[in-house]
């Protein structure tokens, strides 16, 4: 049985929007609860009417700590939330205490430990329900101008700390694309949530047709990095190819990994960074971009990802499936469209469109 | 040809050297096991020329090529850099270096390849001290290696304090017990100053701004447009965008966010000035291709001034 903290969603909670995602082959609903915005806020009945299922909570278990964990079992997986007893104090805590709860290691770096406190300081635990919703529906739907796959999102800053991919590195030789058309694959945290209107991603994948890059050749990028940066180890068409991305909190850096499954070759790679946002994990199928404007998306058939965050199936999360399109709005051309993530836990993303 | 921050600063006794504009072997060192001294001062004795783009092709990999803009045709940029006093010029190549490169057609590289007579921990430790004490710190560190050769090599990419276009790329890899190779790839970004042409005059009298907002407000996205008339409003627009002063090139992969707009300044004369405004690629695009001109803007600045003269509603 797998265990899968659910801590740092609490503070979610509040604003009614910490689901979990149910199983692709849960009921679909019907179309009028669809629309239901918060789920705790309808009875057991309505919700199962709707077909979201509810899990009711196992067992409370007192910590050593004094604070109090919360134990449900979802699918088979062990859901938990931990809450710190009263009057615990995020800013003044050990690093053990921190540990406990799920909270982002203390940095030493100045500016990191800065943006550190002002989140400790509006950090809020509230108890957790005494059932958990299960929401067989996609989140929402959003379309964009360079992007299609599947993006799990979360409202705390920190909610995902890893996310890793194995696809099938997509062959090309059918393409019929001619302004310049690329292709990008890869899987990254924090690039489809937006801060302050700054995007602080980091993120690592593969390249293809893009200038700079050998064919497939793998590449890392982050806030502090600006462009990517190129790796030593290229994927193979038709083979499978793992790109993993970690903040590692204690050490301030990211951590990519980077595999190729044809010829076994891999590289690590570390960046030291006080920019993280952990409120998104996503598995990309990108129309690159040298300058403006975009470029044709390279053809390809489909890509299929197997897709995980904080070392857990993309089925355990709310994701939000995103769709390319020439405007990036949902009437424009389809240039790539992302299915839903299924039991085996893969998605695909199909191509479409050049541009 | 030009001299980056460092090798004004650090070269200055030594021009003579510098301006030989070759990469030259080190001395020969003793053969038994020397100890070397830690460096506590900066002693760069390696010359390089920088020359456009990079071509190289590593033992069992595919050639590595990264073609230079024309902007750069007959450049080169000379550095001086630190080498073990007892490695020598080698052409044995390393296997699967995790060399560090941004791919823009901006780059200048040189490459050599040297032994060290000591093994792969002193050696590691001799080069991040040796730069240490030139200006150089370490941004990023790989290792690459097979699952099941055994062979690892690791790689740190080490940027100029002073200078953060200048930066080293430097690869280990074990050769016996006592040995070490080491790869250099030493890297320039000499994107150009921003074209004269590129900058917006200041008899503007209008401004039309539109731009998509991925989160605008209540989560959605947000699209709008505005024609902007009023003086303070254009004047902050214009110096947002002229306050980008270095070209270069935009991210490859970009951001999902935070939106994308165009801002069309029309001058008194009716001249028209296009500004695409790449928030998720971290830049402006000014002009239209063949002849435009791209600005890095990771501060956002001219992202901000939109917002700021169109606010979301």
């Amino acid at each position: 049985m797998k265990g899968l903290s659910m801590n740092l969603c609490i503070a979610i909670f509040v604003a009614g929007a910490c689901w979990l995602s149910g199983s692709a082959s849960a009921t679909r609903a019907a179309a009028s609860c669809a629309s239901v915005a918060d789920p705790y806020s309808l009875p057991v009945a309505s919700l199962e009417a709707c077909g979201m299922p509810v899990y009711p909570r196992t067992s409370v278990t007192s910590l050593p700590g004094g604070g109090t964990q919360y134990n449900y079992a979802v699918n088979g997986t062990a859901v938990f939330f931990r809450a710190p007893p009263p009057g615990f104090e995020p800013l003044t805590a050990t690093q053990a205490q921190l540990n406990e709860y799920g909270l982002p290691a203390r940095p030493t770096d100045p500016s990191a430990s800065a943006r550190w406190s002002a989140m400790m300081q509006n950090l809020h635990f509230v108890p957790p329900p005494p059932y958990l919703v299960a929401n067989p529906l996609a989140h929402f739907t959003d379309y964009n101008s360079h992007w299609s796959g599947q993006a799990a999102t979360s409202n705390s800053p920190s909610a995902y700390s890893s996310v890793d991919a194995t696809w099938t590195e997509p062959g090309t030789d059918s393409n019929s694309c001619s302004n310049s058309p690329m292709l990008g694959v890869w899987v990254g945290l924090g690039g489809g949530v937006v801060q302050d209107q700054s995007s602080y991603i980091s993120q690592d994948g593969t390249a293809v047709n893009v200038p700079g890059f050998g064919n497939h050749q793998s590449w890392v990028e982050d806030t502090v990095l600006g462009n990517p940066v190129a790796a030593n180890v290229y994927a193979h068409p038709g083979y499978g190819f793992t790109a993993e991305t970690i903040w590692q909190a204690g050490a301030m850096e990211y951590h990519w990994y980077l595999y190729d499954g044809y010829s076994g070759d891999y590289q690590d790679l570390y960046n030291a960074t006080s920019y993280y946002n952990g409120s998104s994990a996503e598995a990309i199928v990108e129309r690159p971009s040298v300058d403006s404007p975009l470029e044709d998306l390279l053809q390809f058939s489909q890509v299929n990802f197997t897709p995980a965050a904080n070392g857990n199936a993309f089925t355990g999360y709310s994701t939000t499936p995103i769709y390319m399109t020439s405007s990036g709005y949902s009437n424009g051309t389809p240039l790539a469209n992302p299915s839903g993530i299924g039991s085996n836990d893969q998605f695909t993303v199909t191509w479409k469109n050049c541009s | 040809m030009r001299w980056p921050n460092n090798c004004a600063v650090q070269c200055a006794a030594a021009i003579l050297v510098c301006s030989s504009a070759t990469v030259f072997a080190a001395p020969a060192g003793a053969a038994q096991s020397p100890r070397p001294m830690v460096p506590t001062t900066c002693a760069a004795r390696l010359t390089f020329t920088l020359q456009p783009g990079l071509e190289y092709r590593p033992a069992g990999q595919p050639a590595i090529s990264v073609r230079p803009s024309p902007v750069l045709a007959g450049q080169s940029t000379i550095i001086r850099l630190p080498v073990e006093p007892h490695a020598r010029r080698t052409s044995t190549p390393l296997i699967r270096p995790p060399l560090l490169y941004s791919p823009s057609p901006y780059l200048e590289t040189a490459l050599a390849e040297y032994r060290v007579m000591i093994g792969i921990k002193r050696s590691t430790s001799w080069y991040i001290a040796a730069l240490a004490s030139c200006g150089y710190t370490i941004t990023s560190r790989a290792t690459s290696g097979q699952t099941g050769d055994g062979v690892t090599t690791d790689g740190y990419w080490f940027t100029l304090q002073s200078d953060p276009h200048q930066s080293l790329s430097l690869a280990f890899q074990r050769d016996g017990a006592t040995k070490t190779l080491v790869l250099y790839l030493a890297e320039f970004e000499a994107a150009p100053a921003r074209p004269a042409n590129s900058y917006i005059p200041s008899d503007v009298t209008r401004a039309n701004v539109s731009y998509l907002m991925e989160h605008g407000p209540g989560g959605s996205p947000y699209h709008t447009y505005r024609a902007v008339k009023d003086p303070r409003s254009i004047k902050k627009l214009v110096v947002a965008v002229n306050s980008l002063t270095q070209s270069g090139s935009l991210m490859v992969f970009c951001a999902y966010g935070p939106g994308h707009g165009k801002i069309v300044f029309v001058t008194r004369d009716r001249r028209r000035y296009v500004v695409w405004v790449q928030a998720d690629c971290g830049g402006i695009v000014v002009g239209l291709a063949p002849t435009q001109t791209s600005l890095p803007d990771q501060g956002q600045l001219v992202w901000k001034a939109v917002l700021h003269v169109v606010p979301p509603s």
